[in-house]
């Protein structure tokens, strides 16, 4: 399986804080697929930056409000 | 999935499809091998025609049925980058595969046949990587 990318997001607990915004809706909001926010959402695919710019400005937050790095945990 | 991912995955399949069944004949396992080169041209003429036939009803019927379908998608667009890379793949292999075996006594009809298998190869590799990548992640 691929590696995951090191980048969390909120962008499910975001959707719910809006109105249960349906990941459809975001998919038209942003010009993509249902299929690449289910990805995003799940952390199996990382968006361009224009997309995450586009996801950020539909919640009306920062960027770093809806990604955050994940630092590599030492095992 | 966009109108234009979903129709270009279906002409993969017909096209697989098609190849199959012309190797198939060639193989005689139906129908005939083709007697002449002209045969085969015309075979592989008329699969050709087939596809692009098909992929415009395709097209046509998925636009309409699918019409809040995005026109494109960044995440697609990368899957089918990496499919093509690996079709890529398939193909220098197939042609290095033949060229080793273009001496073991092939004839024309051989070769020409063995053409149609790298294509059919290549687009079976094609549409396991999309569905693969589209599935598991990039």
């Amino acid at each position: 399986m691929a590696k995951r990318p090191p980048i969390g997001n909120r962008i499910r607990e975001l959707r719910e804080q809006h109105g249960n915004l349906s990941q459809a809706a975001l998919a038209e909001a942003i010009g993509v697929t249902r299929q690449t926010v289910i990805a995003i959402e799940q952390g199996r695919y990382s968006p361009s930056l224009e997309s995450a710019f586009r996801i950020s400005r539909v919640f009306g937050v920062g960027l770093e409000d809806v990604f955050s790095w994940l630092e590599p945990q030492d095992s | 999935m966009t109108t234009y991912f979903r129709s270009d995955f279906i002409a993969s399949l017909i096209s697989i499809l098609a190849g199959v069944i012309i190797l198939g004949a060639y193989l005689g396992l139906w129908w005939h091998p083709p007697e002449t080169g002209m045969i085969l041209y015309w075979r592989v003429g008329v699969a050709v025609a087939l596809i692009v036939v098909a992929m415009i009803c395709v097209g046509i019927f998925l636009g309409v049925a699918n019409r809040k379908a995005p026109q494109s998608d960044e995440r697609e667009a990368l899957v089918a980058l990496y499919a093509m890379r690996n079709t890529c793949y398939a193909y220098a292999g197939g042609v290095a595969f033949t060229f080793l075996h273009a001496f073991d006594g092939l004839g024309v009809m051989d070769v020409a046949h063995a053409m149609i298998g790298i294509i059919v190869f290549a687009e079976a590799v094609r549409v396991i990587s999309l569905a693969w990548y589209l599935s598991r992640g990039i």
